[in-house]
């Protein structure tokens, strides 16, 4: 069987390319070549990031590696919200608690969820000097969520959504003054822009690996054994080689200029307050599903 | 094998006079079910709404609206009033007007679309009005409209950038000196023509008095205004590329009012015109987007990119075989799409040679330029043959010809003399 | 074309181009306001990125459409020029019986589209969450103007040639 796989990244050196090829080899190796993957990256189909897991539901690729799909399962968005989880730790125990819910709203597209991979945090880079919440005030920082949004603004920041495109030349010209990524995310391509980093972990994001529902069913029993082991191995080894980048890519911004600032702990228990009551605001507005997936994974990680 | 058809099928249907963007579209289909059957054109939905879907597309109708009101307003006549008597002495006359004009709207916009749909509105009918000869004027407005893409800020350098991780400082900064340089080859050769056929340009009246070019001075006035008010707006940091478009409209609206040419015919005229021509350039757009998808499922360009990697070449043989790859597929396929097919295969390959990848995005920006120039699918020839219903395709595809053979030439002295890229951002950011 | 459906022609083309026209205002009013938001008020109004897609796919069809009836979509046509009369217009009849079919094709895969996000519930992910079918939508009922003013060209080519040719 030939697949047709998508991701949305489109840089073949980052951790998550290097996984999704990795996976498709291994796939093909362990099926004796029965499943052979055919991995297009980012931009080159056009479809856009937001509609992966729509593709993927409608049989348009049979495999994918999505990040933008709060579209599609919007309930996923409780594990972004910011301040909410703040470790690996949390994050573990929080996702192992979300995972059937999960699961079940990608069945409702039908789509098989297979597993993930998580980003790194997401913190502040800009080009003014960053060395505590407090230095947001009056500057205006490009966000992706609206909940990403709201916190930028609950510190007296502006959110400003812009185009991905768009914001090199908006750092370089002033249109904004920073933004919300990770080191060995947008930082990598942007970090030139960004003198200051303010390491606050505002929140993570993290990608799904799916498959067509009907190509999945498809498969034989054994060959779907091994898509699943495959993808549960190399989903965490993501996430590692994610987390390993981070400090490498950190260093490197380090070296040619960037000043990093560590989180101030002291502002976490405050952030963390202010944000609370926004969580159950955000997931009582959303409705009663979010109000029991928050409770699910407030209680698995205590807080 | 499936490419050859579908290009086959795409030529015969454009050559046998069938509307551009149905021939592309027929032929996409077609190439789609050839590769799939029927069911690949399941796709057709997303794609389409992801082809169309797009900010950064939203620059082309701003330009092009902005251009109308000057049209409309009689601005550009008196613009063109203006620096006329200035360039009276130089062979070629106000054709040299185009070239500068698009390195003007190039610093603004980052696109070539745009840029070149924006200054063909204005100067296409007014040039073709005093006589020009209309296949030089839409030549050099083409040639002049791909500067868009190599003078910074550029969509295109963003694309590469995020594709190969490389300086988008850097590769703005070394897009600046090629743009310039490019456009100095393009004047050059302007002067060089009309001085071997002059009956190229009319024959424009004798000296100028001082009090003429006084007036003149100030018929340019309003212009130099708006083109303040817009380059101010993006480097004062107000305003995006994109968005620098609808800066332009309220530009372009408030000199009109200023200079008492504001009326409801002329700005539902523009307004109709501007939907009309921004419509036609989308839908070319959308359409050559219909086609990469099936170029891209096909995985022609990885196997022309993977054959020329496994080739074992020599440093230079290799960029031209690069050359020639990109010429041939910037026949039917738009920019960004062949980018992201064949830079990504070849990037490691030219890092292993000592390639610079600043050089090489320059290199490749500079190729894609080539590509949106040649046909069937060159979407600046449609941007400026859209602009007057008296310029066909024809006459811009045949009057950009020796424009191609500049670029094609300044590529090669780009091979040889990598420094004319590499030596700005070197000096202006170091390293 | 006189009578009855020369009216009905002519009255999608004044809706096409009033809409079409509202969007382009609409487009460059929205742009202005979140430049002044931002650069004055210091705030975002956060829906301007995404309400620009969705006019730019509106002026795509539309704009497409009012060129395609003003015979503005472009054509190379050197070699159309020096056909026999009526080899022309036969090969005009058939180009417009392909671009026709070409026209159902998006508009059946399209309006699948718009199922398939209305079934799903697919939403933006923005602060406004639009519900995606809707702006979808533009994409089929466009390619549907695309198709009535191809028939238009139909009916004038199939008169033209009745009357023998003019
Ligand atoms: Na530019
Ligand atoms: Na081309």
């Amino acid at each position: 069987t030939d697949w047709t796989a998508y991701t949305y990244s489109s840089v073949s050196t980052t951790a998550a390319v290097k996984g999704m090829t990795r996976i498709a080899e291994k796939v093909s190796e362990q099926t004796g070549n029965d499943l052979n993957i055919k991995l297009h990256l980012g931009k080159t189909l056009q479809i856009a990031s937001s509609d992966i897991t729509q593709a993927t539901g409608d049989g348009i690729v049979d495999f994918a590696a999505d990040y933008f799909f709060s579209g599609s399962v919007p309930i996923a968005r409780v594990l972004n919200l910011p301040l909410l989880i703040e470790n690996d730790a949390e994050w573990t125990k929080a996702y192992a608690a979300m995972e059937p819910i999960l699961k079940e709203a990608f069945a409702k597209q039908g789509v098989v969820y297979l597993g993930g991979y998580r980003y790194p945090s997401q913190v502040f880079f800009t080009t003014f000097d960053m060395k505590s919440l407090a230095d947001l005030k009056g500057h205006k920082i490009r966000v992706t969520s609206p909940e990403q949004g709201h916190f930028v603004e609950a510190f007296g920041g502006a959110p400003i959504t812009l185009s991905g495109s768009e914001v090199p030349t908006s750092l370089e010209r002033g249109v904004i003054d920073g933004v919300l990524t990770a080191s060995a995310g947008g930082a990598k391509n942007w970090h030139e822009f960004l003198p200051y980093n303010y390491r606050f972990p505002v929140n993570y994001g993290n990608s799904v690996i799916i498959a067509n529902a009907d190509s999945y069913d498809d498969l034989p029993e054994k060959d779907r054994q091994v898509l699943s082991d495959v993808v549960s191995a190399e989903g965490p080894a993501i996430t590692t080689a994610f987390n390993e980048d981070e400090i490498v890519q950190m260093n490197k911004q380090r070296d040619a200029g960037m000043k990093i600032v560590e989180v101030d702990q002291s502002e976490l228990p405050e952030a963390r307050r202010k944000m609370a009551a926004y969580w159950e605001e955000w997931a009582a507005d959303k409705g009663p599903e979010y109000v029991k997936a928050l409770k699910i994974v407030r209680e698995a990680i205590g807080k | 094998m499936e490419v050859i058809l579908a290009f086959g099928l795409l030529i015969g249907l454009i050559l046998g006079g069938f509307w551009v963007q149905f021939s592309v579209s027929t032929a996409g289909l077609f190439y789609i079910w050839l590769l799939n059957g029927f069911s690949g054109w399941k796709a057709l939905g997303l794609v389409s709404w992801g082809a169309a879907n797009s900010f950064t597309l939203a620059a082309i109708p701003l330009f092009v609206f902005m251009a109308e009101i000057l049209l409309g307003s009689g601005l550009s006549a008196r613009l063109y009033n203006g620096v006329a008597p200035f360039f009276r002495w130089l062979p070629g006359g106000l054709l040299h007007t185009n070239i500068a004009g698009c390195g003007i709207f190039a610093a603004i916009s980052g696109g070539s679309a745009p840029t070149a749909a924006a200054m063909s509105t204005v100067a296409l009918p007014e040039l073709s009005e005093r006589g020009y000869n209309r296949r030089i004027v839409a030549g050099s407005l083409a040639a002049g409209g791909t500067l868009g893409i190599l003078i910074p800020p550029s969509i295109t350098m963003i694309i590469y950038a995020t594709f190969t991780e490389t300086s988008i400082a850097h590769l703005f900064a070394a897009g600046l000196v090629p743009g310039i340089l490019l456009a100095l080859a393009y004047m050059g050769f302007i002067m060089l023509r009309v001085w071997r056929n002059p009956s190229l340009v009319p024959v424009e009246r004798t000296v100028s008095s001082p009090g003429e070019l006084r007036r003149a001075a100030c018929d340019i006035l309003p212009f130099l205004l708006l083109i303040v008010v817009v380059l101010g707006s993006i480097y004062g940091g107000l305003a995006t590329p994109t968005e620098a478009g609808a800066i332009g409209v309220v530009g372009a609206l408030m000199i009109a009012t200023l200079y008492r040419r504001m009326s409801k015919n002329m700005i539902t005229e523009a307004i109709s015109r501007t939907l009309r021509m921004s419509g036609n350039i989308l839908f070319i757009v959308f359409t050559s987007m219909i086609f990469a998808y099936a170029t891209a499922l096909s995985g022609v360009g990885d196997h022309l990119a993977h054959w020329l990697e496994a080739s074992g070449y020599s440093k230079f043989v290799f960029l031209l075989m690069i050359m020639v790859v990109f010429t041939i597929l910037g026949c039917f396929m738009e920019g960004l799409g062949m980018i992201a097919i064949i830079v990504p295969v070849i990037f490691p390959a030219l890092m292993a040679m000592g390639v610079d990848p600043v050089w090489f995005g320059v290199f490749v920006v500079i190729l894609v330029e080539l590509g949106q120039l040649t046909p069937p699918l060159g979407v600046i020839l449609f941007v400026v043959a859209s602009s007057s219903n008296k310029v066909t395709v024809e006459d811009v595809a045949l009057g950009v010809a020796p424009f191609f053979g500049i670029i094609f030439l300044f590529i090669l002295l780009l091979i040889a003399v990598p420094e004319i890229a590499l030596w700005f951002p070197s000096w202006s950011l170091g390293g | 074309m006189p009578g009855f459906l020369g009216h009905l022609f002519n009255g999608v083309a004044h809706g096409v181009s009033v809409l079409a026209g509202v969007t382009l205002v609409a487009l460059v009013v929205l742009v202005v306001a979140e430049i002044i938001a931002r650069s004055v008020f210091n705030t975002s109004l956060a829906v301007v990125e995404e309400c620009v897609g969705y006019f730019v796919v509106l002026l795509m069809v539309l704009g497409a459409a009012m060129a395609l009836r003003k015979n503005d979509l472009f054509r190379v046509s050197f070699i159309a020029d020096v056909l026999p009369p009526a080899l022309e217009r036969a090969s005009r009849a058939v180009y417009i019986f392909i671009a026709l079919a070409v026209c159902c094709v998006f508009v059946w895969r399209t309006a699948d589209l718009v199922a398939s996000s209305f079934s799903r519930g697919k939403i933006s992910q923005t602060a406004m969450e639009t519900p995606l079918w809707i702006p979808q939508l533009a994409l089929p009922i466009g390619f549907c103007v695309l198709a009535v003013f191809l028939i238009e060209h139909l009916l004038l080519v199939l008169r033209s040639s009745d009357t023998g040719g003019k």
